[in-house]
Parts: C-alpha cells; sequence; structure tokens
C-alpha cells in the first residue's frame, strides 16, 4: 500500500564516495618527528666525529621534512572550517609550525628544535579539544 | 489560512506521490562524505531526470565509472565539450575526477531536487560550496608546489 513512509522511503544509495577515508590524525607523528631533530642535534654537538656529524645533519633535515609533511597533513585533512572559527589562529598557528621545522632543518639550533616542540604541543591541544583523539584514533593514544 | 495552507501541503505530498510513482522523481539517501558539508551522511533526497545540459554548481547522480553498480553523487566543477568533471565538496575525503576523470555529460542523468531529511535541515541543496574555501573546480588543476 502507498503510504506516505513508503513513498518516501529512499529506493538508491547515492555514494558521496572516498576510496580511502582512513581519518587516522595525531599530532604525535610531528612530534615524534621533531623530537628526533632535538636529540640528533645534541649527539651532533657531542660528537667530533666528522662523518657522524655529517650523518647527523643528513638525517635530522629528513626528520625536519617529515614534521613539515605531518604537519600539512593535520592543517588540510583535519582541521575543518569549524574548527577555525574556534581557533581563529588556526591558520598562524599551523604556518608559524611549519616554518619553525624550516628552521630546524636548516639550522643545528638546539633552541629551535624545543620551540618547535612546544609549537606542536599548542597543536596537540587544539586537536585534543575538538575531539581528535576520540574521533580519529583506533582507541584513544596507547598508554 | 491555515485551511489553506493544508490543502497546499496535501496538494503538494500527492504531486510528489505522484512524480514518485511515474518516476519522473526518487527517492535516495547519501552515505559517505565526500559532500560534506552541503550533503551529510544519511542525508535522503528527492532527484529528478536532468532535463538540460548540467550546470556548474549542480549536484548530480552519475554511475561510478569505475564499478557500474554504484552511483555518485558529486558536484560539477565543469562542463565541456559533452563531458562533465565531477568532484566532492570535501577533497580530502573524496574520490572523483582527480582519479577517474571527466565523464560524459549524459551519464549524469539525474540532479538533487530538495533534501526532506533530516527535518532540521528540509529545504534546497546549496548550489555552490559554502566552507570559504576555493571553489572545487580550482582542486583539478593541480595542487600548489610547496617551497622548502
Amino acid at each position: 500500500m502507498l503510504t506516505p513512509r513508503s513513498i518516501l522511503r529512499p529506493t538508491r544509495i547515492v555514494d558521496a564516495h572516498c576510496d580511502i577515508p582512513c581519518g587516522i590524525y595525531d599530532p604525535e607523528q610531528a612530534r615524534i618527528e621533531a623530537e628526533s631533530c632535538l636529540r640528533i642535534i645534541e649527539k651532533h654537538d657531542a660528537s667530533d666525529d666528522k662523518h657522524f656529524r655529517a650523518r647527523c645533519v643528513h638525517v635530522k633535515e629528513e626528520r625536519a621534512e617529515l614534521v613539515k609533511h605531518h604537519l600539512d597533513v593535520l592543517w588540510h585533512d583535519y582541521f575543518k572550517p569549524e574548527h577555525l572559527e574556534k581557533y581563529p589562529e588556526l591558520h598562524e598557528t599551523f604556518w608559524k609550525a611549519t616554518k619553525q621545522a624550516s628552521k630546524v632543518k636548516q639550522s643545528l639550533d638546539a633552541a629551535a628544535a624545543k620551540e618547535l616542540l612546544s609549537m606542536i604541543d599548542t597543536i596537540d591541544e587544539m586537536w585534543k579539544s575538538t575531539g581528535g583523539l576520540e574521533k580519529t584514533r583506533v582507541s584513544g593514544r596507547p598508554s | 489560512m491555515l485551511a489553506r495552507s493544508l490543502i497546499g501541503v496535501a496538494a503538494t505530498a500527492v504531486g510528489v506521490a505522484a512524480a514518485l510513482a511515474a518516476r519522473r522523481l526518487d527517492a535516495v539517501v547519501v552515505r559517505g562524505r565526500s559532500m560534506a558539508p552541503a550533503l551529510m551522511p544519511g542525508d535522503r533526497l528527492l532527484v529528478a531526470p536532468r532535463r538540460g545540459p548540467p550546470r556548474v554548481g549542480d549536484v548530480v547522480i552519475a554511475a561510478d565509472p569505475r564499478d557500474g553498480g554504484r552511483e555518485l553523487i558529486k558536484r560539477v566543477a565543469a562542463v565541456e565539450a559533452g563531458t562533465v568533471t565531477l568532484l566532492g565538496d570535501n577533497p580530502s575525503g573524496s574520490t572523483d575526477a582527480r582519479s577517474f576523470g571527466p565523464l560524459p555529460a549524459d551519464g549524469a542523468g539525474w540532479r538533487v531536487v530538495v533534501r526532506y531529511w533530516p527535518p532540521s535541515r528540509i529545504g534546497p541543496v546549496a548550489r555552490s560550496i559554502s566552507t570559504g574555501r576555493e571553489p572545487a573546480a580550482q582542486t583539478l588543476s593541480g595542487s600548489p608546489s610547496r617551497q622548502p
């Protein structure tokens, strides 16, 4: 029988489709790479082996590049327009943090690496307070 | 006044029922988030066969070129030489023309008329993206290069 309910029951599913909406985001990924940068700078400074120091510079630049990559992914993919309403300084924060990562990539300044960590922590707070921990990890952060 | 608006509602309901029965309208449900925030998962829409050529900004339904059994709902980002470029409003969560290229315009056979569920969002579906981002059409021209 034709009832309003039966008439308006959808007959087709239409897909607002995405192949891989993995949806896993965590600033911890950027933080681990940034911590690597800090440690490598310390190891570099403690060594007088030319070859080892050259390797430190090389690896630190790779890690710093990964920091930028992970921050970019958070910025583009995790944070949404409604988050910008809550944190109007969001763009500025990411811009400064990725610039700081460039600075760490270019220099051997441990203070710069520490500053980068604290900037990532600011982003981590934004991620947590927008529900990132509950929404984007499979079962929160491992304890 | 009240009686007149009730008659109006009843007439609309009869009209919708007749159109549904004749397949000049169909009711569909949205799955996935690639059209967020304009369309959310679970939104129910009345759709109609498209008359006239598709226009940029229209939300249309087209068969998935990689899986004919599936119908995609996306926005027309460009119309050119008998083809349409379909993109999701939410580029980071959408598989669309960036993966499968333009489609024959004839394939985008249905257009969205109105959202009828959930009750809080009954009404027309925005013809353009309203998130303050660049228009989706521009995302196809390649991502800007990043300076070191």
